[in-house]
């Protein structure tokens, strides 16, 4: 037995070479957008040299804050583009949200947590709107969340009247206009003094939305990558009559990814309430799917499905915002930084096609 | 070396002709010779170098070493168009026309002649005609969409699209794996037109049947090298087999059921019934489809393409809706909309004919391939054990032979054969009483097909009542012990195989299928 397992050829530890060697090409694979992220910053950092505001910790913090919404949005959208559907309504959705969270508490009077849990359940039932709308009626996800962009929009607008919905100040807690804070509010710092200094270090070390994005992810990735829901959910994105084949209840999981792209979205929802302290706004976001769908496929998402990684997304969603605080810094005026965007999202997509091309020639048999 | 090249027609000549992928080698100093007027037909196994010969003359990949002269020639193709360019011409496994456009258009799609950039639909339908007709197949109406046409038909379209390029030399990679027989023998018809025509025709095909019929010479490919290429006449089937697997098959099939004498044609005592169909009908096909499957037996339905063999075995599954009848699964009703999540779970499986398309999700792994149906045993509420499901895949990988790096390889890489014993792992593991197999031999190799005899075989032989749908003939007789033929969503009553000849199954298959001639070429 033992001779076995010293022999170098032997077949177990052939295999098990090859499969350090496909592990060593998986980890290249999903290290590429990480790769995208430095270089970005790398780029930027030295087209800002002279000016030396870039690469501050006051900037970083800010940007790591402005992807909060993207990230929270792109987590759910993850989920659908790996499940192979789009939603181009979560632009919408976002202001939805916020108006109806507005709206709870200037005409309904209820308190904070009451009205943020109504926009979570206005941005889930959204999704789930979506989710059912697709599999029952068989539309393709394009054409069903392109109609709802402009429902939940005109939504957002009908309700709100045409003009932002001021939340009342005496219902306001502390916290809301902490919560999006790039440095940490009085609130958080009093809380934080409570706790052993080590604890209090890390609490701090970014603004709590922050801590909240990455926890969020935290529990997504755990959903796709060690339940059976998660696998089920690749392999409907995958190739869905194989899935049906299988028995998957294929309608089912489909209507439960949209709607929990619409619980997360709402989420980013209650953090742009929180951002504009406490305003519902029925035009804001207009125009974030794109950029929510970017960081998806920037972090490695493929739009004909069965793709797409959880960390990547996040690195995607800071690819995104480092762009645009970049270009600020770096005095580019607002119509090149579009163009130069637009640019660098179908490279970063071109360079991961060709590595992870290269990666599965290197794994091919 | 050049003092041979003196062509008395014309000659591909392959020298030396090496590939390797990495570690392995594809190909390795091959020396062939492809005449005009000849149809050289290639057999192998899956992974023998025959697709990457295919490649290398249709100027897809480039030789690592060797050389190729055409018609004296040197014949250093850049890519497939310049190879078409000089007469190369190659058609598919899978079929490369647009499906949306006319036959005509298909045929002179990239060849239109034209003036100033219009394109002349005089010229081209006259051409498309000339072309057709010169492959018998001058009725063809040309404005019809491709894709109303059936797989043979389109088979004819690309080999029509070739001869619009002037091609003199044809590799047809698979042609017949997805045609009816009545359409792999007017392919051979057309094969013999074009060589009596001076074409040279390079023929791949996992059917040695076929490859008896229209071959004149045989190359034996395995492991990268040629074995041996000869005259046909040199050759029979069983030093062909030998050379292919390099070991000689004493016998395809595996041992079947022994039926008492006192059995006859028309009814016979099966023993405990497992699956019961009563006129079933489906939204098209089938119209009503009425039999039995006993435990321990293997059931086999013939029938042409089309015939609703597919539909039925579909909507058995309830992947399509069924209109009217009843079916029963070990003796339980059922009920006639219920999901195919709950018919697996009483007991009914299904290997899809489609193996890319449905059977496998090909880009994911061989473990998540196998368990899907399954992963609720490897989980404790909702969360998967990944240890344990490795273990579940890995036992499998072991246990039926599938070749590959590990179980968390993806799909895609496997060959045919593997793929196949990936998708029939599942089935295995779902260890339902009835299982359905479509097509469970389509494009796999010789020794990976007598492996899934042998694994079907043992199913029934467990106690498992099983039916096996496929077009190859010899595969049902050797294979089943009851079989049904399928005709225009009808199936026949079932006998057991011995009481069948090959001539009524056919007959029966063809009926009322007017236009459709069919020779029969068996034992």
């Amino acid at each position: 037995m033992n001779k076995i397992e010293q022999d170098p050829n032997s077949k177990t530890a052939v295999r098990q070479r090859l499969e350090w060697k496909s592990r060593i090409l998986q980890l290249l694979a999903s290290g590429g957008p990480f790769a995208g992220l430095v270089l970005t910053v790398l780029l930027f950092a030295w087209l800002t040299r002279a000016e030396g505001t870039f690469l501050t910790e006051f900037n970083l913090r800010t940007i790591a804050v402005q992807s909060v919404i993207v990230g929270l949005s792109a987590l759910g959208m993850t989920l659908v583009v790996i499940a192979g559907g789009i939603d181009l309504s979560v632009g919408s959705q976002v202001a939805l949200v916020t108006v109806v969270t507005g709206l709870m508490g200037r005409d309904g009077g209820y308190s904070m947590p009451v009205c943020i849990l109504a926009g979570l359940g206005v941005g889930t039932l959204c999704g789930f709107l979506n989710g059912l709308t697709i599999d029952r009626l068989g539309l393709l996800p394009f054409i069903v969340t392109l109609g709802a962009l402009q429902v939940y929009r005109g939504g957002a607008k009908l309700l709100a009247k045409n003009t932002a919905v001021y939340f009342p100040t005496e219902l306001k807690p502390k916290w809301l206009s902490e919560v999006m804070a790039i440095e940490s509010g009085p609130g958080l710092q009093e809380f934080a003094n409570g706790l052993p200094t080590p604890f209090r270090r890390i609490l701090t070390a970014v603004p709590p939305a922050v801590w909240l994005l990455l926890f969020v992810a935290f529990v997504v990735w755990i959903l796709l990558r060690k339940t059976i829901w998660g696998r089920y959910v690749v392999a409907i994105g995958s190739n869905e009559a194989t899935a049906r084949l299988c028995g998957l209840r294929v309608g089912l999981i489909k209507i439960s990814v949209y709607t929990l792209c619409g619980l997360l979205t709402a989420m980013a929802g209650v953090m742009q309430f929180a951002e504009m302290n406490g305003t519902g706004d029925p035009v804001v976001a207009s125009g974030l799917e794109l950029e929510v769908i970017a960081a998806v496929v920037i972090g490695g998402g493929s739009l004909a499905g069965g793709e797409g990684a959880v960390l990547g997304t996040l690195v995607g969603a800071l690819v995104m915002r480092v762009l645009k605080s970049g270009c600020v810094h770096a005095g580019i005026p607002n119509a090149s930084q579009d163009i130069l965007i637009g640019l660098i999202i179908v490279t970063a997509v071109a360079v991961d096609k060709f590595r992870s091309r290269l990666a599965s020639r290197g794994t091919g048999a | 070396m050049t003092s041979e090249l003196q062509p008395p027609v014309m000659q591909l000549i392959l020298r030396d002709i090496t590939k390797r992928y990495g570690a392995t080698t594809a190909l390795s100093g091959l020396d062939l010779d492809i005449n005009g007027g000849e149809c050289l037909a290639i057999v192998g196994e899956n992974g023998a170098g025959k697709s990457t010969l295919l490649k290398i003359i249709s100027g897809q990949i480039r030789p690592d070493e060797g050389e190729l002269q055409f018609c004296g020639e040197e014949f250093k193709p850049g890519g497939p168009r310049e190879a078409l360019r000089k007469g190369v011409a190659i058609v598919h496994q899978e079929l490369c026309l647009a499906p949306h456009l006319s036959v005509e258009a298909n045929i002179m799609l990239g060849r239109e002649p034209n003036r100033f950039g219009w394109r002349s639909g005089r010229q081209c339908r006259l051409m498309a005609r000339s072309i057709l007709a010169e492959l018998d197949y001058a009725d063809l109406d040309l404005n019809q969409s491709v894709s109303s046409l059936s797989p043979g038909v389109r088979q004819i379209v690309e080999i029509a699209r070739a001869l619009a390029s002037n091609a003199r030399v044809l590799l047809l990679d698979e042609p017949t794996s997805s045609l009816t027989e009545a359409d792999t023998e007017r392919l051979f018809q057309v094969i013999d037109r074009l060589k009596s025509r001076g074409l040279a025709i390079v023929f791949i095909s996992h059917a040695l049947d076929e490859v008896d019929r229209v071959a004149d010479k045989i190359a034996v490919f395995r492991d990268g090298q040629l074995v041996r290429v000869a005259d046909k006449k040199n050759w029979d089937r069983n030093s062909m087999i030998a050379a292919m697997v390099g070991r000689s098959i004493e016998d395809l099939y595996p041992q079947r059921i022994k039926h008492s004498p006192h059995e006859t044609q028309e009814s016979y005592d099966l023993g405990e019934v497992l699956f019961e169909s009563h006129a079933v009908a489906g939204r098209k096909l089938p119209k009503k489809v009425s039999f039995q499957v006993a435990k321990g037996r293997i059931f086999g339905i013939a029938g042409l393409i089309g015939s609703g063999r597919t539909e039925m075995a579909r909507v058995i599954m309830g992947l399509d809706p069924q209109t009217v009848g009843e079916m029963k699964v070990s003796g339980r009703v059922i009920h006639i909309r219920e999901r195919t999540r709950n018919r697996i779970q009483m007991g009914l499986g299904l290997l899809s004919e489609d193996r890319a398309g449905e059977g496998l999700a090909v880009n994911r792994t061989i473990e998540e391939n196998m368990l899907y149906p399954t992963y609720a045993r490897s989980a404790r509420f909702g969360f998967i054990s990944g240890a344990k499901s490795r273990q579940r895949a890995e036992n499998w990988v072991q246990k039926i032979g599938v070749k590959c790096q590990s179980a968390r390889q993806a799909v895609r890489y496997l060959s045919g054969g593997n793929q196949q014993k990936v998708a029939l792992a599942r089935l295995f593991e779902q260890n339902g009483d009835v299982m359905i197999l479509d097509e469970p031999t389509r494009g796999v190799d010789v020794g990976a097909k007598v492996e899934i005899y042998r694994m079907i075989r043992q199913k029934a032989d467990e106690g498992r009542a099983v039916v096996v749908i496929s077009s190859y003939l010899p595969e049902l007789m050797g294979l089943c012990d009851d079989l049904a033929v399928m005709n225009a969503g009808q199936l026949s009553n079932a006998r057991p195989v011995e009481k069948w000849t090959v001539e009524e199954i056919m007959g029966l298959a063809t009926s009322g299928h007017s236009g459709e001639v069919l020779e029969i070429n068996h034992e």
